[in-house]
């Protein structure tokens, strides 16, 4: 797990937090108003901006149309929730866990968010998981905990399940 | 497009039928971590027409499975 990958860590320009629904901007945003896009900290239905308002706003003026050309792109195909992603994003939590989605690959997610997978162009997960909800009963207390997954990856006893930074005090 | 009401939630304990093939790991306990409900990529559509599930395993390893190939967990050793 690429965790405390913030923002401007990673090699993908934008990093958001996926909160508790989930949420992702794509890395392609940053060449059109990014600065506007810093607070973007919504579920992945749920922009800070509504779309409704891009959409007023884009009749009004210019900066309007940027705004909504900006949410049209976020709710479109680089939001790794709501399909493949055509450029890389990295998707981060308020703890600073970040999870790397490569272009054709998407996050399958439960609804509360938390049980997280990224899921390859091909259509099958690729070990990238995170599992904040733990697994009940395990007999491994990491696995009961709040963890992630990366192929080949292990803690430095060889245990694959991974701790996740816990969320910041808000 | 698999439109079936999954049997098994996010962190159900299931057992791997003892029918499964060996790949599968038949009689293995697991958690679910992922629900398939819909299918993109080639990869799922070789799975029966049913929901699919991410399950893994109590040593950390995980793998897809079709929904008849997994039962309750029963605490007293399904």
């Amino acid at each position: 797990m690429a965790t405390n990958a913030g923002a401007g860590t990673s090699s993908v320009p934008r990093s958001v937090s996926w909160g508790v629904k989930g949420a992702a901007i794509g890395a392609g945003i940053g060449a059109v108003g990014a600065g506007v896009l810093t607070g973007y900290t919504g579920g992945a239905n749920t922009p800070l901006i509504p779309p409704e308002i891009g959409a007023a706003t884009a009749a009004g003026g210019f900066v309007g149309s940027v705004l909504g050309a900006i949410i049209d792109h976020i709710e479109g195909s680089n939001n790794p929730y709501s399909g493949p992603v055509e450029t890389p994003v990295v998707v981060v939590d308020s703890g600073g866990n970040a999870i790397p989605v490569a272009q054709g690959e998407r996050i399958n997610s439960s609804p509360n968010g938390e049980y997280q997978q990224v899921v390859g162009a091909d259509g099958k997960p690729t070990g990238v998981r995170v599992d904040k909800g733990g697994h009940r009963t395990h007999a491994d207390p990491k696995a009961r905990a709040p963890h992630g997954h990366v192929p080949g990856v292990t803690d430095d006893v060889g245990n694959p399940h991974l701790p996740l930074n816990e969320p910041l005090p808000r | 497009m698999v439109s079936l009401m999954p049997k098994f939630s996010y962190d159900d304990i299931v057992v791997v039928s003892r029918d499964a093939d060996t790949k599968y790991r038949p009689g293995f306990k697991a958690w679910v971590v992922g629900i398939f409900e819909e299918r993109s990529g080639g990869y799922l559509s070789s799975f029966p027409d049913e929901p699919i599930y991410t399950i893994e395993f109590e040593d950390g390893d995980s793998l897809e499975v079709n929904e008849s190939l997994l039962i309750p967990y029963q605490e007293s050793g399904s």
